[in-house]
């Protein structure tokens, strides 16, 4: 007997990420969910935003980068609340993980929960944790094809960091065709061009998270 | 990279659906993919091997069908199927005035043959 069900298979997921958006709009938590390749630059990031809004916002990190707990000392050095997820090898971060970090912050205080995703430009985009904003980086050494082969993460991303712009020089990045196919993927994709270790266009980055941060306390719904 | 946790969720699905229509036995499933989805069919089909070794699809059969692109042209007014999975110019005209409108990231469970 044949039955039609059409049914998504990432459901299950979907499910739980609502459930976390759900619970952080309770607790006005906003969240980025942080995403490149291995070495873009995402710890850097984390730490230079953590540096700049420590003042003004109570943040978290969580980070499920697969090398061991190497980031989390990084983060924890800013004495920042940060956990560790053991992805036990796996390529990206789901809902569940998520949810299972949650006995180890204390929400009721906590404005910004910063989550590092696994390095990887495949998998981490089509699963969702219950962020306010995919967030990816891309750094110029990686080169300008990438939008065009990696779409997907492109298409489901709010910014695009575009990383080590001191470098831009020496590697011969593209800058104009990165702009041009990350814009036709996503025409409403937010590109900044940053560096993490001379620090340029951050202060963008920045006033840009704190908006978004202030817009959704204003109304997180 | 993930299908072992695709399978899971999969799994998760049809054992819903097992106990709501009462059926005991799954002799073929079918999936649809967007062609731009990151599903890679080997690993798909070895992560659904090993996860239905016993249980309710022991011995099923697996069937995905992939889903072409598809890119509307607004310089060209039409959709056209790229054949290359380049999301971001007209296989047409080689203008970048498109929009995907079809293979994306759908990943959908379509039909099942049960007993
Ligand atoms: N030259 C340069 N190096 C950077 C920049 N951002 C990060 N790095 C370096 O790139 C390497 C990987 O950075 P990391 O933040 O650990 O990347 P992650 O794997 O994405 O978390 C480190 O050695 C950083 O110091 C940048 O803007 N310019
Ligand atoms: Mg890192
Ligand atoms: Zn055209």
């Amino acid at each position: 007997m044949k039955i039609n069900v059409v049914k998504n298979i990432l459901d299950a997921n979907n499910r739980i990420a609502a459930d976390n958006r759900t619970f952080f709009n309770e607790k006005k938590v906003f969240v980025l969910n942080l995403m490149s390749s291995p070495g873009a630059g995402k710890t850097s990031l984390v730490e230079k935003t953590i540096i700049a809004l420590k003042e003004r916002y109570s943040i978290g990190v969580i980070e499920g980068d697969i090398q061991d707990s190497y980031d989390a000392e990084r983060i924890a050095k800013l004495n920042i609340p940060v956990v560790q997820i053991n992805t036990g090898g796996a390529c990206h971060l789901d809902g569940n993980m998520i949810k299972e970090t949650f006995p180890n912050f204390d929400f009721d205080n906590l404005d910004l929960l910063i989550t590092e995703n696994v390095g990887n430009l495949v998998c981490p985009a089509e699963f969702k944790i219950g962020e306010n904003a995919k967030i990816m980086i891309l750094s110029t050494p990686e080169g300008a094809d990438k939008p065009a082969k990696y779409p997907l993460m492109f298409a489901e991303s709010a910014v695009l960091l575009l990383n080590k712009m001191d470098l831009a020089p020496y590697v011969d990045f593209d800058l104009k065709k990165a702009h041009h196919d990350a814009l036709a993927i996503n025409p409403k994709l937010k590109i900044f061009e940053i560096s993490c270790k001379d620090e340029s266009g951050l202060k963008h980055w920045f006033s840009w998270l704190i908006k978004e941060i202030e817009d959704f306390r204003q109304d997180p719904n | 990279m993930h299908e072992i946790s695709l399978i899971q969720s999969l799994l998760t699905i049809i054992d819903d659906h097992a106990r709501e229509h009462g059926f005991k036995k799954v002799n073929q499933v079918s999936l649809s993919c967007g062609r731009l989805s990151t599903v890679e069919p080997l690993a798909l089909d070895f992560a659904f091997k090993i996860l239905t070794e016993t249980g309710i699809c022991a011995g099923a059969e697996l069937k995905l069908d992939i889903l072409p692109l598809k890119i509307h042209c607004f310089s060209c007014d039409r959709e056209f199927e790229s054949k290359n999975g380049d999301p971001t110019t007209c296989p047409n005209c080689n203008q970048d005035q498109v929009t995907v409108t079809g293979g994306w990231d759908e990943l959908q469970l379509i039909e099942m043959d049960v007993d």
